[in-house]
């Protein structure tokens, strides 16, 4: 395939960068040359033209301080200990790890081929790779990521963090992706995570990003024997937002939850795409998403489920609701299942809705003008899905984002006329 | 006088050009101090007068006045916003509860009890005190102090959401309570903490109204007047000797006695 003009501009560029290591550099690059900045065209980026809304040019960005904006949102995130990144780079004075968590400078093999141009210019962009590793048989408490990606107009940022599960151990993380300022920038990250056998990860991804930032954020996971992950997708801001997920179940027994909540208003896009591949038997997940969608938003979900020949005893369920709150906004849900054994449970299902009418009435009959009860409503939809999270924590402090986010923009368009 | 219906007519709200009216001409004075049952027959209209006079959208009053005493002097509440009504002391037991995932029965209660508060110049209680507030209430209907930390109505079986309708009453202490067919679905046991709830809350200022179907909730709640609706029309009123008279005879000798 011949890449467009930008894409061959994007490539020169990385072309030109350094990666951690010469094995994936190579791999990145030719995945990069092959594919291009994914148009409408390609099949997974189907709802989105990301081709023509990056930025013209590939630059990273030059800031490398924390703003006083920056400190309240990193002394906002729960918990005591913090890892501080500014741009990919680790800022150890700004850090506090709980004791036994180590953090080291490595890179680290691919846990399986790149498979996505945004994960391929991750890998080529990043500064540095990092590694975080919760010791087996422990159980260490919340480590909340702040990943500051802090940038000028057209400028991009980029992460590449490791979580390493040992095996037995216990793990609490929220990585929450900051962003500042409304130009127009753009940030591409890869989070891997690896559990060991019969670890145990909570793991929240959260994206505050700014009104005109794209962002592509990658989650790939691999989960060994009997171990389990508990896992929530945050997304309630950012210009286009795309969030790829990508679990590998490959122990007998191995357990993955996978569930998210994203918000778009104005002219916002929330693209979510979540691959969970079976390959190992009496291995289970489950995943809820919801999308709440208001003005001329637009949000997608594409989930997609392959049970692995010989992959027996899976059970799988996903479900994707969605509560639009205006007559232009716009979700498209596209559930998808491949199953290559022949002794499996897989459900799925997708919703569209608006508001009930008759819960509105239920609360305006108790005294609560409609206009707040519409926006106790719509954070009750998206409660449940920050409920199911076993990190409390972490799930009241998004709580309290998602409530703000709905504070902060009232939803004008709940008027739902004749509905 | 608490609140008059004068001749009300109303229908669906999405109805189209000559549907029919749900109610046709509806007359009810209530007085502080009493209680009312409202009686009849599957779709004559029972809920329907319950809704429309707490509010509700599906429902368009096409003539007729609501008149509501407020501070002394009565006023016509169709104007006013379901949440007006509420902060005015009409409350509304609904026949099915909505579940609400997601938002706590506590959260819950304490919003509607602060909305209520503060529109009444009264201060709004915080959580810790507005625990202690609900204590005795959770008592009075046999409710574990549980149920304030699960989402509204989730999950409850059928007479823990009529229970948890009766604690909505008790924290608001309205002075019209219209309960909609609160006996449906309720074993007997659930039935006589229900009673004992809208007896205990019973006082000389406020009224209650009861939407029901079958006279047994009359036995544990008594009456001081009975109302049968047919039609959309009050057919016949008495005192509760004719609650009785209904379960022996049924409705269709009053329907004939109208008809002719």
């Amino acid at each position: 395939m011949s890449l467009t003009e930008k894409s061959k501009s994007y490539f020169d560029t990385l072309k030109g960068l350094n990666s951690y290591s010469n094995e994936i550099g190579v791999q990145a690059l030719q995945y990069f040359e092959e594919h291009g900045l994914p148009s409408k065209r390609a099949e997974d980026y189907k709802y989105n033209n990301f081709e023509s809304e990056t930025c013209e040019v590939l630059r990273s960005s030059s800031i490398d301080q924390l703003s006083a904006e920056d400190r309240e949102t990193l002394a906002a995130l729960p918990g005591e200990h913090k890892a501080v990144f500014i741009n990919g780079l680790y800022s150890e004075k700004e850090s506090i790890l709980p004791k036994g968590v180590n953090l080291k400078e490595v890179g680290q093999p691919l846990l399986s081929p790149i498979n996505d141009p945004f994960e391929a210019i991750s890998y080529q962009t990043a500064q540095k790779s990092y590694t975080l590793t919760f010791p087996k048989n422990e159980k260490s408490a919340l480590v909340s990521i702040a990943n500051f990606h802090l940038s000028n107009e057209l400028e991009t940022t980029s992460s590449l963090i490791n979580l390493n599960i040992e095996k037995g151990a216990q793990a609490e993380v929220l990585e929450f992706h900051s962003s500042r300022g409304d130009h127009r920038n753009q940030t591409f990250t890869v989070t891997n995570l690896t559990l060991e056998e019969n670890a145990h990860l909570k793991f929240a991804s959260a994206s505050l990003g700014g009104l005109s930032q794209i962002g592509v954020y990658k989650v790939k996971a691999t989960i060994a024997k009997d171990a389990n992950l508990n896992s929530l997708t945050f997304s309630v801001s950012g210009a286009l937002v795309r969030n790829n997920i990508e679990i590998y179940l490959k122990g007998v027994g191995s357990h993955a939850t996978a569930n998210g909540l994203y918000t778009a208003r104005g002219e916002q896009h929330q693209d979510n795409f979540s691959h969970i591949h079976h390959a190992a038997p009496h291995s289970t997940s489950n995943q809820i998403f919801k999308g709440i969608i208001d003005d001329s938003g637009r949000g997608a979900f594409t989930g997609k489920i392959v049970v692995h020949r010989d992959a027996q005893k899976v059970d799988s369920s996903q479900l994707n609701k969605n509560l639009l709150l205006s007559k232009k906004a716009q979700v498209d849900t596209r559930p998808q299942i491949e199953v290559y054994a022949d002794d499996v449970k897989c459900g799925h299902g997708a919703t569209v809705g608006q508001i009930n009418q008759e819960e509105v009435f239920y609360l305006e009959s108790r005294g609560i003008p409609r206009s707040k009860a519409q926006k106790i409503l719509c954070h009750a939809f998206g409660q449940e899905v920050l409920e199911s999270f076993e990190q409390k924590e972490v799930s009241s402090f998004l709580s309290g984002l998602l409530y703000n986010n709905f504070e902060k923009f009232a939803l004008e368009h709940l008027e739902l006329g004749d509905a | 006088m608490l609140i008059e219906v004068k001749n009300l007519h109303a229908k669906l709200s999405d109805s189209e050009e000559g549907d029919k009216e749900i109610l046709r001409g509806i007359n009810l004075t209530i007085k502080p101090g009493e209680v009312h049952a409202i009686m009849g027959p599957n779709g004559s209209g029972k809920s329907t007068l319950a809704k429309v006079i707490a509010g509700h959208p599906s429902f368009e009053v096409s003539s007729g006045e609501i008149n509501y005493n407020i501070n002394g002097k009565a006023q016509d509440i169709l104007e006013l916003d379901p949440d007006e009504r509420s902060k005015q002391g009409i409350f509304l037991g609904f026949q099915y509860p909505v579940e609400i995932p997601g938002v706590s029965n506590l959260s819950f209660l304490r919003e509607s009890f602060n909305a209520v508060c503060k529109s009444q110049g009264i201060d709004e209680m915080e959580e810790d005190a507005f625990r202690e507030y609900l204590k005795p209430k959770l008592k009075l209907l046999e409710m574990d102090e549980s149920f304030l930390d699960r989402g509204v109505n989730t999950g409850f079986s059928g007479g823990e959401k009529k229970k948890n309708e009766i604690l909505q009453m008790a924290v608001l202490n309205p002075r019209l309570s219209l309960l909609d067919e609160t006996d449906s679905g309720l074993d007997i046991d659930a039935l006589k903490v229900v009673a004992k709830g809208v007896n205990s809350l019973k006082n000389k200022y406020n009224a209650t109204v009861l939407v029901t179907h079958y006279q047994r909730l009359l036995d544990y709640i008594t009456p001081d007047f009975v109302h049968v609706l047919y039609k959309g029309q009050i057919i016949k009123s008495g005192d509760k000797s004719l609650a009785l008279e209904l379960e022996e005879k049924g409705y269709d000798w009053l329907i004939e006695e109208a008809n002719s």
